[in-house]
């Protein structure tokens, strides 16, 4: 335990040089959420509700989504990727904790101290839209704050899955863009599952990405059933993404050299 | 004039003949790009199976903003994008050097050296979509209007490139800003979408101070006579050349805060 808060303490300050960076990066993040964010509210006309979705919960998904997304999930991959290819592994294979503990760690850090800086830009969030929010309609209760712990452990665990391939592949940006393309089609950040037409919406309620994103805010919009079952989907999820992320590692670990350095 | 446009020709042929040398890569870049499209084209098509009209616009209309948004995007990625994402790079090891030391201008240089061979897909799909478009016989059969759009198109690219010019000049300043470009990219292509979408002080920034609604937003409503031609034409003109001019003068300023990195 020692060690591990010693390391995480070292990695959390490591990122107090990246501030301006990670500002960039938030804003590079809200800038699509707001976009679509837009188009879903353009889109309601005169009518008050679209397909079960009143006009303030609208908003709040996408403002919970805005959240979750910069503070919750976790995209390490293609950095995780660029260690390997760069054969800057062999730093941590040395070092007293393990690689995946290392990376989570670091992850965690960086979402802290994300966090950190994020919490300017919520009274700005809060000063355009307090109109049109409505907290009666929302539900933070123990169920919407137990899915935003698997909505990360899940992300975590899937992002180093991906990451894993570069073990084993040449060039693993193609598998990490059909990550995210998928992510981003499946987990409910270009639209709140319910709305999607009929075939997707049986794809995306089954797969994964629904537990990263999805699965909270329709807690949060109480727009959940059958929540449940489906905590233990999620929870199946993640014991799956974290025992194939770790097998196919520590396979590919046996195929790794480095030279150099 | 002529000396610029020989010395461009020359930066294009070095840039396919390096290209060549990476095929798979073409074909990975070609897929990319092919599949966000359709990633755009399922939010879009979500969006209109729950509604009929988007902020005034109807689906075969949107899908013209986004085939303007392509062609713009795409000659853009073609001819200066991959050169202007490496700015930063080249400002942080002190490649600048070679630039500014050539008998050409280094803001020309460093835009025109590369070349991405794979976004003609990208110009090629939105040709493709405004065929698919037109043959709903939606868009008015009018030469002015057509020529209207297309000047605002041109203001569009004028404006984009000043844009992107500006972000990277950023990093004569903040070295460790190289992320700038991702945000650049974010903020881009949600010009692929009507920016009417947004509502008040929003809309004004995206139409006037930053002005992304000239991508495609401008010239998809001067296309379908959503608004008339002429003030429109007038702000575009004034607008690219009031970019053009500040992104200019903006290089050559961060030039003389450039402290060489090399040597």
């Amino acid at each position: 335990m020692r060690k591990i808060r010693a390391v995480f303490r070292v990695l959390f300050q490591d990122n107090l040089n990246y501030r301006a960076q990670a500002v960039v990066w938030i804003m590079t993040s809200i800038i699509p959420t707001v976009t679509i964010a837009a188009v879903w509210l353009a889109s309601y006309g005169k009518s008050t509700t679209l397909g079960g979705f009143a006009k303030s919960d609208m908003i709040m998904y996408f403002v919970g989504s805005l959240v979750i997304t910069n503070i919750i999930s976790s995209s390490i991959s293609f950095d995780m990727g660029n260690e390997i290819k760069q054969g800057r592994l062999s730093f941590y294979l040395v070092r007293p904790l393990s690689y995946p503990v290392y990376q989570f760690l670091a992850n965690l850090g960086w979402r802290v101290f994300r966090t950190m800086m994020f919490l300017p830009f919520l009274p700005l969030i809060w000063l355009a839209l307090y109109r049109e929010l409505n907290f009666s309609a929302t539900n933070l209760g123990w169920q919407f704050w137990f899915a935003i712990i698997i909505a990360h452990l899940l992300s975590f665990a899937m992002s180093f899955f991906v990451g894993s391939w570069a073990l084993f592949l040449e060039d693993m940006s193609s598998i990490d863009q059909i990550y995210s393309l998928s992510s981003f089609l499946l987990s409910g950040s270009i639209a709140p599952i319910a709305l999607m037409p009929k075939g997707l919406q049986a794809i995306a309620d089954w797969s994964p990405f629904r537990y990263v994103l999805s699965f909270p805010l329709e807690i949060l919009t109480e727009h959940s059933s059958m929540v449940g079952l489906n905590f233990v989907i999620s929870l199946s999820w993640l014991i799956l993404f974290v025992s194939s992320g770790l097998l196919l590692f520590n396979f590919g670990l046996r195929r790794y050299s480095a030279i150099g350095q | 004039m002529k000396y610029y446009f020989r010395v461009w020709k020359r930066f294009f042929v070095n840039a396919v003949s390096a290209g060549a040398a990476f095929r798979a890569n073409f074909i990975i870049n070609v897929v990319v790009s092919f599949a966000w499209i359709a990633m755009s084209f399922a939010l879009v098509n979500i969006v209109f199976s729950n509604t009929g009209l988007v902020a005034g616009w109807t689906k075969l209309e949107v899908f013209a903003v986004f085939g303007i948004f392509e062609i713009v995007d795409g000659l853009i990625s073609l001819f200066v994008w991959s050169g202007i994402v490496q700015i930063p790079q080249l400002i942080r090891d002190g490649s600048i050097d070679y630039l500014v030391t050539k008998p050409i201008n280094s803001q020309f240089q460093a835009a025109f050296k590369q070349f991405e061979p794979s976004a003609i897909s990208t110009f090629a799909t939105g040709l493709g979509i405004m065929i698919y478009v037109s043959s709903f016989r939606i868009i008015p059969i009018n030469l002015e209007k057509e020529l209207a759009a297309l000047f605002l198109v041109i203001c569009g690219i004028v404006i984009y490139y000043s844009l992107a010019m500006m972000a990277v000049t950023l990093n004569f300043w903040f070295i460790r800003l190289e992320n700038i470009t991702a945000l650049l990219t974010m903020s881009v292509v949600t010009a692929r979408y009507p920016l009417n979408v947004f509502k008040g002080v929003l809309e004004k920034f995206v139409f006037f101070v930053l002005p992304l609604a000239f991508f495609a937003t401008v010239p998809a409503m001067v296309l379908f006579g959503k608004v008339p031609a002429l003030p429109w034409l007038i702000i575009g003109l004034f607008l690219s050349l009031i970019f053009i001019i500040i992104s200019w003068f903006f290089w050559q300023f961060g030039l003389r805060s450039y402290s060489s990195a090399s040597s």
